[in-house]
């Protein structure tokens, strides 16, 4: 049982069969290709259908309906090959040569799957036709791959998707690299029904091994060379493809340490637990996959493409991929947006510390955590601490986060006391005020000592939504505190009355007066007498200049320098450098 | 063998067009007619040969063709030559016959050549 076409063969219908129908499709294009639009190549066609026909339904009679293979092949016989109908013209020789030539390039190899020679899905097969080898090698390199990772099954997936499956006969012959002409299709119909009539009574493999018998020895060896070449060029492509893959699969392997699946990543962690809901923080990772994962994958594909030369565009593939792409877009979008309203609006937690009053006049200021080295990344006992003022810890699943100030103020009363004020955001001001409080900040207090913290802890189960801590130690009018080594790391915008930068106020006592803070035994040039709010200290190239404006004058002080400018002139009064 | 091959065709192909223009000289004929003649004659091989010859002869003015409804089928091709095609294939005559006498008296001349 076969299945039939109906053709249109020079005006007449014909039923033919499928393979009849392919075989005499084949014919026709080959005598086309030797012709060329102005040999009235159309006409020639027409002319030789008008005669196909005329056979075929000759041969038909009444008798019979359908259009067989074999005659097809009486067809051939008698009308000649393509080469011989081409031949005739002695004009056309040079050209016909030419033709000829570039029909037997046009038999170049085409990696196709093998549905003849197949284990799973042919693509061994298929890639041994293409570079020549064995498949029995390229089975075992898979089977091999299968076990680093998983990665031969991931590429074997990947081919078997990209590679076309080799269906009609002359697909088989690219596949092999033999040039498409009649003959060999012919051969390889009938070595197909050879094949069939030995499967049927029992002989195995005998048309291959007559194949491999016929092949000639020198021509084997240029194969082979040929191959090599194609494949040392296909090679380079390949590493691309190589290096593609192993993107892709770190990627994989990232999204799934973001999820928690695997690996102790800090920063996913810090994500997965800081930042964004269970769910979300599922959805952003396939967001995250398919918009960076299908790019990728759509490279990958092209370039493995390029380097077999396939032709056949996959509609499926590439509209799959179009649509996740999409779909990873909106989802990104989506999370986004959801995080945008977590942010909305901002509240503060204002909570009194306990502390006990020292028993001398003065506090002293000091870090609880003070950092080993400046460097951008510090490894501090479990804390991983990274840059930019953020500390994950990867054990515990919580985050540590620098975003500590501390400020002196006068105390109304005659007691040191420490405000904290926790800023946070939240799509309402309740939520907001609840993430606030949910922060953790670490503080020590040893007599007169008082250790801060250079960041607070956020719990596995708060949020983070742009917690800030701000501090306020309130020193009562009489009394003084003392700023230890590394205090500058949290101290903030202390006022005083020498407008002494935070950096500088470090290493002194610093007492506590009505005007506001003042250094008892620090050597600062002393603006305080001339309480002026026009003036202003700025740094120029590193050092402290001191401008100063009136209503009359303007004054630039450095100490090197001195310009005065008032109603008289210009006054610059530079001393000597040494 | 090979070679003896090559020759013979070599040999056909020459006179291929002058025979299918005299065929056709001798009165309307449509491709399966001359076909028929040119097997008789063991002229041709295979019939594939005859469309883009024509086709040639055509396109350079030497044939012309009508469509004529047949008893069986769609209608077909019938060619007859043209006047240039008439004095064409008159001068082929005579180049022929130059070329019979020609290869009689070279290969009588040297009876152990073919």
């Amino acid at each position: 049982m076969n299945k039939t076409v109906t053709v249109n063969i020079g005006g007449m219908v014909f039923h033919i069969e499928e393979q009849a129908y392919d075989q005499l499709r084949k014919y026709l294009e080959a005598i086309r290709g030797y012709f060329t639009t102005s040999d009235g190549r159309d006409e020639i066609i027409q002319d030789i259908e008008s005669r196909i026909a005329e056979m075929f339904s000759e041969r038909i009679g009444t008798s019979r309906q359908v259009v067989t293979s074999a005659d097809v092949e009486y067809m051939i016989n008698t009308m000649g090959k393509p080469e011989q109908v081409a031949g005739a013209d002695e004009e056309k020789e040079q050209a016909e040569h030419r033709t000829w030539n570039s029909t037997e390039s046009r038999g170049y190899r085409k990696l196709y799957r093998d549905p003849d020679d197949k284990v799973i899905g042919g693509v061994c097969s298929g890639l041994s036709h293409y570079v020549g080898m064995d498949p029995i090698w390229l089975r075992l390199i898979f089977a091999g791959a299968f076990f680093i990772w998983g990665s031969g099954l991931l590429l074997y997936i990947l081919l078997l998707i990209i590679i076309p499956k080799a269906k009609t006969t002359s697909e088989k012959l690219e596949m092999k690299g033999q040039a498409v002409n009649i003959d060999n299709i012919k051969r390889t119909i009938e070595e197909e029904v050879e094949d069939i009539k030995n499967r049927i009574s029992g002989k195995p493999g005998a048309r291959r091994g007559g194949r491999s018998a016929v092949a000639n020895f020198f021509e084997a060896i240029g194969a082979i060379i040929v191959a090599a070449i194609k494949f040392f060029v296909g090679f380079i492509g390949v590493i691309m493809a190589i290096v593609l893959i192993a993107v892709l699969f770190a990627l994989f392997m990232v999204l799934l340490g973001m999820t928690g699946v695997i690996g102790d990543a800090s920063l996913p962690i810090f994500l997965t637990h800081s930042f964004l809901d269970a769910w979300q923080m599922n959805m952003m990772t396939l967001a995250l996959a398919l918009v960076v994962g299908i790019p990728a994958l759509v490279l990958l594909y092209r370039i493995v493409r390029s380097i077999f030369k396939i032709t056949s565009e996959s509609k499926i593939f590439n509209y799959t991929c179009g649509v996740l792409w999409g779909l990873g877009i909106i989802i990104a979008t989506f999370i986004g947006f959801q995080i945008a309203r977590e942010f909305r609006v901002s509240d503060t937690n204002r909570v009194t510390i306990p502390i006990a009053q020292p028993t001398s006049d003065t506090i002293h200021l000091a870090m609880l955590n003070p950092y080993d080295d400046k460097d951008d990344v510090y490894y501090n006992g479990d804390w991983k601490i990274m840059s930019d003022g953020w500390s994950i810890n990867s054990s515990e699943d919580t985050a540590r986060i620098e975003e500590v100030e501390l400020d002196v103020q006068r105390a109304d009363g005659d007691k040191y006391e420490l405000v904290r004020i926790t800023t946070s955001r939240g799509p309402n001001r309740k939520e907001a005020e609840l993430n606030a409080r949910g922060v953790i900040y670490e503080l020590q207090q040893m007599d007169n000592v008082l250790k801060f913290s250079r960041d607070y802890i956020l719990p596995k189960d708060v949020h983070f939504r742009a917690q800030k801590i701000r501090l306020i130690l309130k020193v009562p009018v009489g009394k003084s505190v003392f700023l230890g080594e590394n205090t500058e790391d949290i101290i903030y915008d202390i006022k005083n009355t020498t407008n002494t930068w935070d950096n500088d106020m470090v290493g002194h006592t610093w007492t506590m007066t009505n005007r506001g803070l003042e250094c008892a035994n620090c050597n600062f040039e002393t603006n305080s007498s001339k309480s002026n709010d026009d003036e202003v200290k700025v740094r120029v190239n590193g050092e402290d200049v001191n401008i100063k404006v009136n209503s009359d004058t303007i004054n630039w002080d450095n100490k090197d320098v001195k310009i005065k400018i008032d109603g008289e002139g210009i006054i610059i009064d530079a001393k000597d450098k040494k | 063998m090979s070679n003896l091959e090559n020759t013979q065709a070599q040999m056909r192909k020459g006179v291929l067009e002058f025979c299918i223009l005299s065929i056709i000289g001798k009165g309307e004929v449509y491709p399966s007619d001359i076909i028929a003649k040119m097997k008789e004659a063991k002229l041709m091989v295979v019939e594939g040969t005859l469309y883009p010859l024509l086709t040639r002869l055509k396109n350079q003015g030497l044939l012309a063709y009508t469509w004529k409804e047949s008893t069986s089928g769609p209608p077909r091709k019938y060619y007859k030559l043209t006047p240039i095609g008439e004095q064409f294939t008159t001068e082929l005559h005579s180049t022929w016959q130059e070329l019979v006498d020609a290869v009689n008296q070279t290969t009588s001349n040297n009876p152990n050549h073919e």
